[in-house]
């Protein structure tokens, strides 16, 4: 079966149940595995630089975070036991722990596993799965609610942050690197889950981190907004990413102005490839479209218009159903939704504007989007004759929502991450905060800030 | 491909464009862009980085080439200002 290395669940079991065959195979594979790891531990003592020649040739480049040494992992340092309730003052010690028990998984596991691994197709998310769950379970029962809470408290929450994505990527790199190698490193898994505590706490991290993150989402903390901070600062000018520069990237930065790059890749990174939603990026509008009611019969003008995009644009068009237009308006970003199905035309401003209330107004005209409406009209025309799509109505039958009641922002600089958030619930659906949209992902207005969707966004780009 | 030396390869005059001025640049269609923004940058007086590049509606990456994207002589590029907005809508302010 293919596994996916870097998706996993901890519920569905995923392919079949392997044959007895391959059961043996795999404890053979196990105990290879725990002979690796004291080949290893010998080895370390020993400070040998050559590993013996049958595992040489397929193990992975030593970690520097071997470095790291590993501290005595007695529970009852900690006081700690399944099960139990974590007292508050621990919580450092436990962090102390886990980072170094995470160079010492990354370091000691991957190696020591790797030496002896061959590859198979086997079910590494389930055993993954299995030995999270166990542990998990254990502690679920007694602890992870108040840690959680404890967590929460916002002197602590910077430093669950840093825990659980560090968990997070540790898990990520844990079963990417061993996606295809099962029994052996389950059994390693397993073995070292029981020893104590601390090390459950590892290895249910990453659910803890699951829900820590979602609950990113939906509180802004000064904490959060240092983090966001502290981030954005730890990437370094040699940022590479193939749309996004690292001067766009940092104005995600909190109580930054967002730029027009960093808008139009997050407004549809999630929804790439969509042929029914064009998502069409400031500069169409401020180079073309901005002039699209002056020049509406001119037919060079629109040439031009269609060109946009290598022509893409044109081939698009036949099957598009929705467009998303941005407008950047003297510093501000403001979203114009045309639904052409729906007959109507949008306008998704996050500023709290006195008109909010005047739905489907027909005279539209005296409204301060009016120049924008004005070209969209010419627009839907030009698209219905070049196109010949005869389904949309005349745009004299549209409905004109020249100010459309949505969530709006509390402070002066958030413009731009309620544009990309009201993007992306257009892809799910055609209002903001549709039955489509996660409850996290949802919005309301007078947050605080919006940096925990900037570090949303940031986690897509640069997850930790 | 024929190999010719690089010296009689042809070379494209490509119009850049912002704000309603135009210069000409000479390049050569196996020229990174990279190279051509900085010039542009440098001729009209601003920091590297500050525009993008659009060809045809596309934005054109530091990475390609004229010869990448099938440019001809006296071909048009349209440089533009990074824009950027937080909030401030002048209804507002009224």
């Amino acid at each position: 079966m293919e596994s996916d290395s870097t998706d996993f669940s901890y519920t569905t079991p995923k392919g079949d149940p392997p044959s007895q065959s391959t059961i043996r195979y795999r404890r053979m594979m196990a105990k290879k595995g725990k002979d690796a790891q004291r080949e290893y531990h010998q080895e370390k003592n020993s400070k040998k630089s050559s590993r013996s020649s049958t595992s040489s040739t397929s193990r992975i480049p030593m970690p520097p975070a071997l470095a790291v040494p590993m501290p005595a992992l007695e529970s009852d340092a900690l006081g700690l036991k399944i099960g139990t309730h974590l007292p508050h003052n621990v919580i450092p010690q436990i962090l102390t722990l886990q980072k170094a028990t995470i160079h010492w998984v990354d370091a000691y596991d991957l190696t020591a596993i790797y030496g002896t691994a061959t590859i198979d197709d086997c079910h590494v998310h389930n055993y993954l799965a299995r030995v999270s769950s166990k542990t998990s379970a254990a502690l679920n029962a007694g602890c992870v609610s108040q840690y959680q809470a404890t967590l929460a408290e916002d002197r602590h929450f910077q430093a669950a942050i840093k825990m659980s994505s560090t968990l997070q990527s540790m898990f990520q790199d844990v079963i990417s690197a061993l996606s295809p190698f099962p029994e052996a490193m389950t059994a390693v898994l397993l073995e070292k889950a029981k020893l104590d505590t601390a090390r459950c706490l590892v290895f249910s991290g990453a659910q803890l981190a699951h829900s820590l993150v979602e609950s990113w989402n939906s509180q802004s903390s000064p904490a959060l907004s240092r983090m966001l901070f502290e981030r954005l600062d730890s990437i370094g000018k040699d940022f590479k990413h193939d749309y996004l520069s690292y001067r766009d990237l940092q104005t995600l930065r909190p109580r930054v102005y967002l730029n027009d790059n960093t808008l139009e890749y997050f407004m549809t990174s999630l929804d790439r490839g969509r042929t029914d939603i064009l998502c069409l990026p400031s500069l169409f509008y401020s180079h073309h479209l901005r002039k699209a009611h002056n020049k509406r019969n001119s037919r060079d003008f629109w040439e031009t218009v269609w060109k946009w995009d290598y022509g893409k644009l044109k081939t698009q068009m036949p099957q598009v159903k929705r467009i998303i237009l941005t407008i950047n308006q003297d510093a501000h970003w403001i979203l114009l939704h045309i639904n052409l199905p729906k007959q109507r035309v949008e306008v998704l401003n996050s500023w709290q504007s006195s008109f909010r209330e005047n739905l489907g107004d027909r005279n539209w005209s005296s409204s301060a989007h009016a120049p924008h409406i004005r070209n969209v009209i010419a627009f839907i025309n030009e698209i219905r004759r070049e196109f010949e799509m005869n389904w949309i109505e005349d745009v004299d039958m549209f409905d004109i929502f020249p100010h459309l009641k949505v969530p709006f922002q509390s402070n002066a600089y958030d413009c731009g991450v309620y544009a990309i958030v009201f993007a992306r619930h257009l892809h799910k659906g055609d209002t903001v905060n549709n039955e489509d949209v996660q409850v996290k992902d949802q919005i309301t207005s007078n947050l605080m800030d919006m940096d925990p969707f900037r570090m949303s966004f940031l986690q897509e780009i640069v997850p930790i | 491909m024929s190999q010719e030396p690089e010296d009689v390869k042809p070379k494209l005059n490509l119009n850049i464009g912002h704000d309603g001025t135009q210069i000409t640049v000479k390049v050569k269609a196996n020229m990174k862009f990279a190279k051509i923004f900085a010039a542009a940058e440098q001729r009209f007086g601003k920091e590297p980085g500050t525009f993008k590049f659009t060809y045809d509606g596309a934005r054109v990456q530091p990475t390609d080439t004229p010869g990448d994207l099938g440019m001809e002589d006296g071909d048009q590029i349209d440089a533009h200002l990074e824009q950027i907005g937080g909030g401030l809508w002048p209804e507002m302010e009224s």
